[in-house]
């Protein structure tokens, strides 16, 4: 309401005169007047049309959402592997837990592919980011591969990618471990970081 | 809810003594439900209820917070190993047996002692189990006989193993499990049975032993 006020007195000083008068008379009589552009009983002044200026709605755009919040399931697994992996021999646990061994170095123990679940307000636009990765001794992860809820298998390190949330959602994560030709045996886990963010 | 609104409410009231709290609460929602007699002092009751607000809210914070991790962190398991290698040392040896068999059993455990009903017709050679070296990383393994071939004249069954000097397992079918050493012996017995159809002559049989990281 001050806004208007304020308008149309900016109007008034621009006009000498029988129309500054009658916008005087109307800015007196104004405030007894409900204004409100959709109220029937309001009644506008003969004033010159180019003395009124429209107000303009502008909105302001609130949602809001439940953190999103992610539970560890359980860890990726490699299993064992062979400590003699080379630099050239490869082992991936996909998404869909499909085991992929370049060189037959897998000699034990359960592969899995990491395992979330995610919680977070559906419907909503989400980022899904791996990040932080920390390889272990021997090997390197790279080429992160994520899977959400009823999503496809996409890569989800470097800028990570977008999925729409649902309330509480699965997330599958895969990778492919490198060898380095220099790894020894015993136990070298790694870890990385998974991130779920609002968009 | 009700206590803790009145609470607030005769805390706030200025006019009330704080002293006369207690009293003021009505008798059947009182006291027992904070855990003193009617005759606590005020000051005590109102430390216990801070302690009891504050240790909610905590709670409330804790468990909020107990799923919310975000980012998550994760671990990668990964565990290198050393190639299992499996070396013969000697095969399982039934040495000589007397051609009419018949249907009788012979046993070599795998201290080599021979036992079952045909035990009078081993008639030459010592009979010794089958000796092989496993050589593995500290980690659990998975002992398995299987692809056994049996030769003419008998058939092979109920294979036991003794990995490392430990107990002797039957390690055909699903195998067993035990827990590795850098290098030690396996030993395997089995029960020869014969079928009534045996000939002179060497009817030797098989099977593979496969050792493997759990």
């Amino acid at each position: 309401m001050s806004s208007l006020y304020s308008r149309q007195w900016r109007c008034i000083r621009g006009r000498p005169g029988l129309a500054s008068l009658k916008a005087a008379v109307w800015l007196l009589l104004a405030p007894a007047v409900p204004i409100a552009q959709d109220n029937p009983d309001f009644i506008l002044p003969d004033l010159d049309s180019d003395l009124l200026l429209m107000a303009e709605l502008v909105e302001a755009t609130v949602t809001f959402v439940e953190p999103a919040g992610i539970g560890a399931v359980n860890d990726l697994q490699f299993g064992s592997l062979d400590r003699k992996l080379t630099g050239q021999e490869s082992v991936t646990v996909a998404p869909d837990s499909t085991v992929t061994d370049s060189a037959d170095r897998v000699v034990g123990g359960s592969q899995a592919p990491a395992s979330l679940n995610v919680t977070a307000t559906p419907g909503q636009a989400i980022s899904i980011l791996v990040d932080a990765v920390d390889s272990g001794v021997g090997y390197s992860l790279a080429d992160f591969r994520c899977k959400y809820d009823a999503g496809s298998d996409t890569a989800c390190d470097g800028p990570g990618y977008s999925e729409i949330s649902v309330g509480s959602g699965t997330l599958l994560v895969g990778v492919t471990l490198v060898g380095q030709g220099n790894a020894v045996a015993g136990i070298a886990d790694g870890s990385f970081d998974v991130t779920i963010s609002y968009q | 809810m009700t206590l803790v609104s009145r609470v607030f409410r005769d805390l706030c009231d200025g006019s009330k003594s704080p002293n006369r709290l207690p009293h003021r609460i009505a008798p059947t929602q009182t006291i027992e439900w904070i855990g003193r007699g009617t005759d606590m002092k005020t000051s005590n009751w109102m430390k216990r209820f801070a302690a009891i607000a504050g240790s909610a809210v905590i709670g409330v914070i804790l468990a909020a917070g107990a799923n919310a991790a975000n980012p998550e962190s994760v671990v990668a398991q990964v565990t290198f190993a050393n190639p299992i290698t499996i070396t013969e040392v000697n095969s399982l040896q039934w040495g000589t047996l007397d051609v009419n068999l018949n249907l009788e059993t012979i046993i070599i455990g795998t201290d080599s002692a021979v036992s079952g009903t045909g035990t009078a017709l081993v008639i030459g050679a010592t009979p010794a189990a089958a000796n092989v070296t496993v050589g593995a990383t500290a980690a659990g393994i998975t002992i398995l006989v299987d692809t056994i071939v049996s030769g003419a004249g008998y058939s092979l069954g109920t294979f036991m193993c003794d990995y490392n000097g430990g107990t002797v397992t039957a390690c055909d079918g699903a195998g067993y499990a035990e827990t590795a050493v850098a290098s030690a012996t396996l030993l395997i017995g089995a029960t020869l049975t014969g079928d009534n159809t045996a000939g002179v002559g060497a009817a030797n049989g098989s099977f593979e032993v496969t050792v493997t990281y759990q």
